[in-house]
């Protein structure tokens, strides 16, 4: 492939991704607040995350301040992002499996970090001794990674095929996505054992992508594992692998979003409140154009006849 | 190996049911309640109900929806309920659960983790039809398919299309009341998706768009407590009678001067009861009386349609008719001038007033709520009346409510009181959040049509009745009183119906009761024993 | 709507046979509940309860509550359940063609 193409297919793919995940998230912090729904345990109680407790617990709770703890949450989610928390405590059997599967994601994008670096470091200049400690560090978290996510995405397709559990609610969906991240890290281990030094050749090609070099020469190895990669990240924010961004709300905007009522969300709640009902049940007695405070606030002496 | 029940069952054969209930293969219970054939049995629909009801899922009907009349009824419902799934994505119509239910739809990863948490599934021998993905799994599909854009489409190329049509929605319909609305799914996924949602945006739909709904939860419930003020149908004037009744009887019975203030404005406390208690179990409000007037607390209760009934079925099935009521209870308590509200021994109730509606009262109708369990904690710890724990000096052990529980994390103060005065109190494995429901919890203790009971005290109350016993494992036998505290009216009834079915009482010695009443026994001014063990 | 046969007549009664339309209630409606549960002889004890439920419901719209019952009509719970094989809600109630409560009772 000419240099420049690299350089347009890269960073347009980048970009789409960034653009798609950008959008997808701000369709979701653009969502209405919503009722309510927490659950426990809530990790930012102060003193109380680990029983589970609230701040209803205490006597006349709004008379008092309600600390709120601010590293519990981020242990949380950092336990829930690395070790895969909620599977270990439920799901013990499909722990392993899915643990490797992401821990070879989140390896790979630590190699891709140490050969950003690398290329950077090349970039300015600077003395060979500490460019080559990126460089093994990178090469390791690569192995490790694309081998891990391999037998994680292998392991994975198997048991959605022969668990009886599973099997009844898999779609076509499924499988292609577990193949098509999984072909990314077979690719990814192709390459790296059949080149003689794949950090190197890796952070090489990020040097010229960067500096828009366009003499850009790729082994065929390390080329199809590039164009794979590149297709998943365009393939990637259209679908629910993007789970990563949503679990942030699901956790932190609704399980855990157990805020009293303040100005802000009096305002918006007003608003909420003025829209239009059209449900057709007799008994909501809507048309369309009562509103909610209309329709929950109506005289109720005929409620009997609906 | 069983058979698998397949998502695309849910549409075909539309009189056949859809699984059967196998009572082997129920988990088993312990001894005396192991032996199948020493037990009632299972009440069997009749030849009579088959013909007039839809009776196509499991052998078993909530519901009692009456077979249609013709085809076109069938069509105008099915086009109802894809006009409802709309309504249900939709910004003015659902606001009320838009972002969790978009999230909930979006990112189930199909890992089945949620179903090992669910009592019902556990209990029911690990029943297909009960998976909490079952049901949400065909209502995404739907959801994807005629309400996202290019949904036909993608159905088609994804294999697995689910045929809508009248046997897929009143299948839907009837497996939306399986659930508790415990929400153990919930906790234990690890993507934050709630299949307790998701049941309930199902019934939402059912109810607010083709006006289906349990008649206990709606008709007999919502609508009869705001039209005549509670859903037992006690009217005002036989909630005043009732309490006047039981102030006289119960000064009598203890020796002490019992009284129940109502409509007094400018008291600091409105206290709303369930008025079911007053009715089936009326020494739990009499002991929030008793304990109130010994710690002199000013406090008052309601008259007003529906003031002295706290239920509020709405947040099992309907936004409209949940904040209706919430609002009506709100604005009872704006008139009274009162401080704060507190929330009598109920659990739904809690959740509803004190978090699911509380973004629905805006303004002045913002008042405090508190709990039964602080209110109830502050009382016994203020000093103001004197106690005996060595009244209690019998097993107890604590039935956690999952809407005060679970929903709402008020985990520590009962159990501060039961250890204070409950010298053998012991814990039920699992509790506190991670507690089992009583199998009553989403609005089925109070429906009980056709063979529905059958249902509850078999599969969904299954692993709290085992619960209960192993609790009680250390002196199992009838010759030891023992005392199952459930601080939830409808948690109550549901033990009711287990207790009664299984005979508990008779065979085990076990009753239950609320938390007040626990309390009054160890006041030290009265003479005799506050708890009768059933006997009047 | 479910029917049952009742003294020869049909009524209209719920999932759980308790009569639908309490206006249509006479004593033989009583005794041919009490047939079905196995009670051939309705005595004055029976009555009594019968009579006062019947009479609690069409004033106040409700049943009245099981201590009020044992109060007024004089008998134990244990002594009810031996009138009322079901006991007090489920048997009496029924008997006396009363709806069956709904709501939290």
């Amino acid at each position: 492939m000419s240099g420049i193409v690299w350089h347009i297919f890269t960073f347009g793919v980048i970009g789409i991704f960034l653009i798609v995940a950008t959008y997808r998230t701000l369709a979701i912090i653009r969502l209405p607040v919503h009722l309510r729904w927490e659950l426990a345990p809530i990790p930012h109680e102060k003193g109380k995350g680990r029983y589970g407790g609230s701040y209803l617990e205490e006597y006349e709770w709004w008379k008092k301040p309600q600390p709120r703890s601010c590293i519990a949450p981020l242990i949380y989610m950092v336990k829930e992002i690395f070790l895969l928390r909620g599977i270990w405590k439920h799901n013990r059997a499909l722990w392993p499996l899915t643990f490797a599967f992401h821990m070879g994601i989140y390896l790979t994008i630590g190699m891709l970090f140490f050969s950003v670096i690398s290329a950077i470091l090349i970039i300015a200049e600077v003395p060979l001794p500490v460019f080559n400690v990126f460089l093994v560090i990178a090469s390791v978290l690569a192995v490790a990674g694309y081998l891990l996510g391999s037998l994680g995405a292998i392991s994975l397709i198997l048991k959605r095929a022969l668990d009886s559990n599973l099997r009844p609610f898999n779609t076509i969906t499924k499988y292609f996505n577990l193949l098509f991240l999984g072909a990314v890290f077979i690719s990814g281990s192709y390459a790296w054992f059949h080149s003689g030094d794949f950090a190197s050749e890796m952070s090489l090609f990020i040097k010229r992508l960067i500096t828009l070099d366009a003499g850009v020469t790729l082994t065929f190895p390390l080329s199809l594992h590039i164009i794979i990669s590149l297709l998943f990240i365009l393939y990637l924010p259209w679908t629910d692998m993007i789970h990563f961004i949503a679990k942030y709300f699901t956790y932190h905007e609704i399980r855990w979003n157990d805020r009293p009522q303040d100005e802000k969300m009096q305002k918006e709640l007003r608003g909420l409140l003025a829209q239009p009902v059209s449900w057709s049940a007799t008994h909501v007695k809507a048309d369309g154009k009562k509103s909610w405070v209309d329709v929950t606030t109506e005289e109720m002496s005929d409620e009997k006849e609906s | 190996m069983k058979r698998s029940l397949k998502l695309t069952d849910i549409s075909k054969d539309v009189d056949t049911q859809l699984i059967e209930i196998d009572i082997d293969k129920l988990i088993p219970l312990p001894p005396p309640y192991d032996k199948v054939e020493e037990l009632p049995g299972f009440k069997q629909l009749t030849e009579d109900q088959r013909e007039r009801l839809v009776c196509n899922l499991d052998g078993v009907v909530s519901t009692a929806l009456p077979k249609p009349k013709n085809k076109e009824e069938e069509k105008k419902y099915v086009e109802q309920f894809v006009s409802g799934l709309k309504k249900l994505l939709s910004r003015e119509n659902n606001w009320t659960f838009l972002q969790p239910l978009l999230l909930s739809i979006d990112y189930c990863a199909q890992c089945q983790t949620c179903c090992d948490a669910c009592p019902i599934y556990l209990a029911s021998g690990k029943n297909d039809l009960y998976r909490p993905t079952y049901r949400s799994e065909i209502f995404r599909r739907l959801v994807n398919k005629y309400v996202k854009p290019g949904g036909k489409l993608r159905a088609k190329l994804n294999k697995g299309d689910i045929e809508l049509n009248w046997t897929t929605i009143t299948r839907l319909y009837e497996l939306s009341y399986r659930c508790n609305l415990c929400r153990r799914c919930a906790q234990s996924c690890p993507m934050g998706v709630d299949n307790g949602l998701i049941t309930r945006e199902l019934r939402k739909l059912f109810s607010q768009e083709l006006g289906w709904a349990p008649k206990e939860l709606h008709e007999k419930g919502t609508v009869l407590q705001l039209e005549v003020g509670s859903a037992t149908g006690l009217r005002p004037h036989v909630a005043k009678d009732n309490f006047e009744f039981l102030d006289e009887d119960f000064t009598e019975v203890t020796g002490i001067e019992v009284s129940t203030p109502w409509d007094k404005e400018g008291a600091d406390i409105l206290l709303i009861h369930s008025a079911g208690d007053i009715i089936s179990f009326p020494e739990n409000p009499i002991a929030f009386s008793i304990l109130c007037n010994a710690a002199q607390v000013s406090w008052t209760l309601s008259s007003e349609i529906p003031g002295y009934d706290g239920i509020n079925y709405g947040v099992f099935y309907d936004d409209v008719q949940l904040a209706k009521v919430a609002i009506r209870h709100a604005q009872i308590a704006k008139k009274l001038k009162v401080k704060k509200i507190v929330i009598g021994e109920c659990g739904h109730q809690h959740k509803a007033f004190m978090t699911v509606a509380d973004r629905v009262l805006t303004g002045d109708l913002n008042i405090p709520r508190e709990s039964v369990m602080t209110f109830l904690e502050n009382i016994v710890f203020s000093g103001k009346i004197k106690f005996d724990p060595s009244k209690n000096d019998f097993p107890v052990t604590l039935h956690d409510p999952c809407n005060i529980v679970r929903n709402l994390g008020i985990v520590e103060p009962q159990r501060r009181i039961l250890r204070y005065l409950c010298p053998q109190f012991r814990e039920m494995t699992p509790h506190g959040v991670d507690n089992y429901c009583c199998g009553g919890g989403g609005g089925l203790s109070v429906m009980s049509d056709v063979n529905f009971t059958d249902w509850k005290v078999n599969v969904s109350g299954r692993i709290k009745f085992k619960q209960v016993l192993e609790a009680f494992a250390d002196q199992p036998g009838p010759e030891v009183k023992k005392y199952l505290c459930a601080p939830c009216l409808n948690c109550k009834l549901q033990f009711r119906d287990l207790f009664a079915y299984y005979g508990a009482r008779e065979k085990s010695s076990i009753i239950f009761g609320g938390l007040a009443e626990l309390i009054v026994n160890a006041m030290v001014i009265l003479k005799k024993p506050f708890i009768t063990w059933g006997e009047y | 709507m479910a029917k049952m046969e009742l003294a020869g007549e049909m009524y209209e009664v719920d999932e759980n046979g308790f009569l639908q339309e309490t206006e249509k209630w006479n004593e033989d409606v009583a005794r041919a509940y009490a047939a079905k549960e196995g009670v051939n002889e309705v005595t004055a004890d029976h009555w009594t309860v019968i009579n006062y439920l019947r009479s609690y419901y069409l004033e106040n719209g409700i049943c009245p509550m099981i201590r009020r019952l044992i109060k007024v009509t004089g008998f134990n719970l244990s002594q009810l359940y031996e009138l009322f094989p079901n006991g007090p809600a489920n048997s009496a109630c029924k008997w006396a063609g009363v709806p069956k409560p709904t709501g939290c009772v």
